[in-house]
């Protein structure tokens, strides 16, 4: 059953980090926000806070407070804040009135982009570098999603209290991308790229068998006897993360 | 140059498993997972084992790429006195000429339950049913039918079988399906009683296996005093113990495994060594869960099937006849050593845990088990058929010389692992 908590945090956390691949990747968007230096902070009552900086035509989405906003949007929920993701409502503003312009001319072209390439058709993914953009994203999306879910989906609170401590890697063969998960005595948390000394790998063969396996086109355990999938290491921690993955399927569809 | 030839001859003389790995192919089309369960390759070491086998004979197996291997997996455990054991084969022929699946029970049924109840000092009624899963899952009804109770007690990280109250993480579940269970740490006598405090009239049972053998995991051994603690809060709190001995039963005593132990359980489920392979699982209680038992209802498909209950009797006989139980330990304790001290002479430290008869074998430096992994993978194209994250079984039919060649192979694997890891 989704939950407007957990969908709040995975909008935020999960999803919104991928504007930093989009401004890299995007030759359009990584020229109109060449010139941007702003700071852009969400903010929902009883739900997370997140924050948006571009400069120098890079982008940086964090948690929490920003240091200095140069525009504040408050939720009064997170269903408020699910709705502005979903396109039916507008957030209320806290600081940065004159810039509320620009927040729904240029800013949106930002997000739309983004959600261009999420929902993506096939005909778009069959460019190769589109497709491997959004299974860099997907993946990242993935990850990060896991260590919200986790932490704050009821439903899976008992798969969070047998999963054992460790941290989980999961790349991309041969050359990336990767992301990892934390999990230290109930704290999960995620970050792009390799980890030092991950007690589990999971490494997909290639892009493709990523995408179908994140997009529930093959089953993990046949992926796995075939070899698309090696899963080295401490199995117990990749298996119920795994477990998790169903639970966070709803949520992005 | 010379090491370099003999390696290159080594090398190609290594299994190779590409038939396997075809009808995996084929399999994966048709059936999800392609081997689903504990006999998916995905839990093993992918690619570097074999998915399928065409025989077995005593403590030998064959796959469908003609490899042969010494067979520490027994089938995870029902295979007690090796493959096809020839009494048990004739047992169960002379029963299949006679009729199998009948439309109603045969003879061999009384005299299997009469020779259980006989050997078993707690128990003094048995059923039947075909799987692990079926007898623990019944067993806990019977107890909350005899208490009218609700939840239960057992160890954290513990199998039960694969029934929706004994498999957190599993898709297709709610919470609802385990909202009755408690757990707390195995030999953690202190946390048992706290949960029946704080439960006190609600918990209809605890359910237990004899010792703690958790996958990915070292077994443990129960602690001095905790079986007998555990029946002591049973009886205090009018908890119905329940043995799972679905994997242990008839590895560890003739009796069942609380004999081993020295406690005895209320009802205790057999599954896995009980007919030899042949598909048979039973339950045994005290008459005082005998009226509870009538209650709750029982019943499939093939659970009165005759052939496995005749193959149980043979097995139950030739175990007793040839002192298996001893056997195996025996074998098992050599098995431990040798695979210890072989590891040593490579600069490579590892840990055998639980009972010999049913180790579980992993590098001491290594908690992830990366090295298990290869090391399995390793044995397996060199004949020798371990498992990284199970522990493993041996049967009667193992013998002196397949620990020889399995040490030997373990050498040439160890040394991989060393050139791999370091350490």
């Amino acid at each position: 059953m989704k939950n407007d908590l957990v969908k709040a945090h995975l909008n935020l956390h999960a999803i919104l980090p991928n504007l930093e691949e989009l401004v890299e990747f995007d030759p359009e968007i990584g020229q109109l926000v060449g010139s941007w230096d702003i700071t852009v902070e969400f903010a929902v009552r009883g739900g997370p806070r997140a924050y948006v900086s571009i400069h120098n035509g890079q982008c940086r989405v964090g948690r929490g407070r920003a240091d200095r906003a140069d525009v504040k949007l408050w939720f009064k929920s997170p269903e408020h804040l699910n709705a502005m993701f979903d396109g039916k409502a507008k957030p209320i503003p806290l600081k940065g009135f004159t810039r509320l312009g620009f927040m729904s001319s240029e800013f949106g072209k930002l997000t739309d982009r983004l959600e261009y390439y999420l929902r993506a058709s096939d005909d778009v993914l069959k460019d190769q570098r589109v497709f491997e953009f959004v299974t860099r994203c997907m993946l990242y999306t993935a990850i990060m999603g896991l260590a919200e879910l986790a932490e704050f989906d009821p439903a899976v609170a008992d798969l969070a209290g047998h999963t054992p401590n460790g941290t989980a890697e999961f790349s991309i063969l041969p050359d990336g991308p990767s992301a990892h998960l934390v999990h230290q005595n109930g704290s999960f948390t995620a970050a792009k790229g390799p980890a030092d000394a991950p007690n589990v790998r999971m490494q997909f063969r290639d892009l493709r068998v990523c995408n179908d396996l994140l997009n529930g086109r093959v089953d993990a355990f046949a992926a796995l006897g075939r070899g698309d999938v090696v899963l080295l290491g401490f199995l117990p921690l990749a298996d119920q993360l795994n477990a998790m993955l169903e639970y966070l399927e709803p949520y992005l569809k | 140059m010379a090491d370099m030839k003999t390696a290159t001859q080594a090398e190609k003389a290594l299994y190779r498993f590409d038939r396997s790995i075809e009808l995996f192919e084929r399999a994966t089309k048709v059936i999800p997972c392609g081997i689903y369960g504990h006999h998916s390759p995905a839990i093993r070491t992918p690619g570097a084992t074999p998915y399928y086998f065409e025989r077995g004979e005593g403590s030998h197996v064959w796959d469908v790429d003609g490899n042969e291997y010494i067979d520490w997996i027994c089938s995870y455990g029902p295979m007690l006195l090796g493959h096809r054991h020839p009494k048990v084969e004739a047992a169960a022929a002379r029963q299949r000429e006679k009729g199998d699946c009948l439309s109603a029970p045969g003879e061999v049924m009384v005299e299997l339950a009469e020779r259980l109840v006989d050997i078993t000092p707690f128990a003094d009624w048995f059923v039947f049913a075909r799987n692990g899963s079926d007898m623990t899952t019944w067993a806990l009804q019977v107890a909350r039918a005899h208490t009218g109770r609700d939840k239960v007690i057992m160890a954290q990280g513990t199998y039960h079988g694969k029934d929706a109250w004994c498999t957190p993480g599993h898709a297709g579940l709610t919470a609802a399906d385990r909202q009755n269970m408690l757990t707390f740490p195995w030999n953690d006598l202190a946390a048992l009683r706290r949960l029946a405090d704080r439960h006190r009239g609600e918990v209809a049972a605890v359910i237990l296996t004899p010792y703690h053998f958790p996958n990915w995991w070292d077994n443990e051994l129960p602690a001095e005093g905790f079986w007998q603690g555990v029946r002591t809060v049973c009886d205090a709190e009018g908890i119905v113990l329940v043995l799972d001995d679905v994997r242990t039963c008839f590895r560890l005593h003739m009796g069942g495994s609380g004999e081993y132990f020295g406690v005895r359980p209320d009802l205790a489920a057999y599954c896995k060594a009980i007919a030899n392979g042949y598909t048979l699982s039973a339950c045994g209680g005290r008459n005082e869960f005998k009226t509870a038992a009538s209650k709750v209802f029982l019943a499939g498909s093939y659970w009165f099937s005759a052939v496995p209950m005749a193959a149980a009797i043979a097995t139950l006989d030739e175990l007793e006849a040839c002192d298996g139980i001893a056997r195996m330990a025996e074998i098992g304790e050599i098995f431990c050593k040798g695979l210890t001290d072989c590891a040593a002479s490579h600069g490579l430290q590892l840990t055998c845990s639980g009972h010999p008869a049913m180790p579980f074998v992993r590098f001491t430096n290594d908690d992830d088990m990366y090295r298990n992994q290869v090391w399995c993978g390793e044995m397996a194209r060199r004949g020798v058929f371990v498992h990284p994250h199970h522990n493993l079984f041996v049967s009667t039919a193992h013998t002196q010389e397949d620990v020889n060649r399995t040490i030997e192979a373990a050498g040439d694997a160890f040394r991989v692992v060393k050139e791999q890891f370091g350490s």
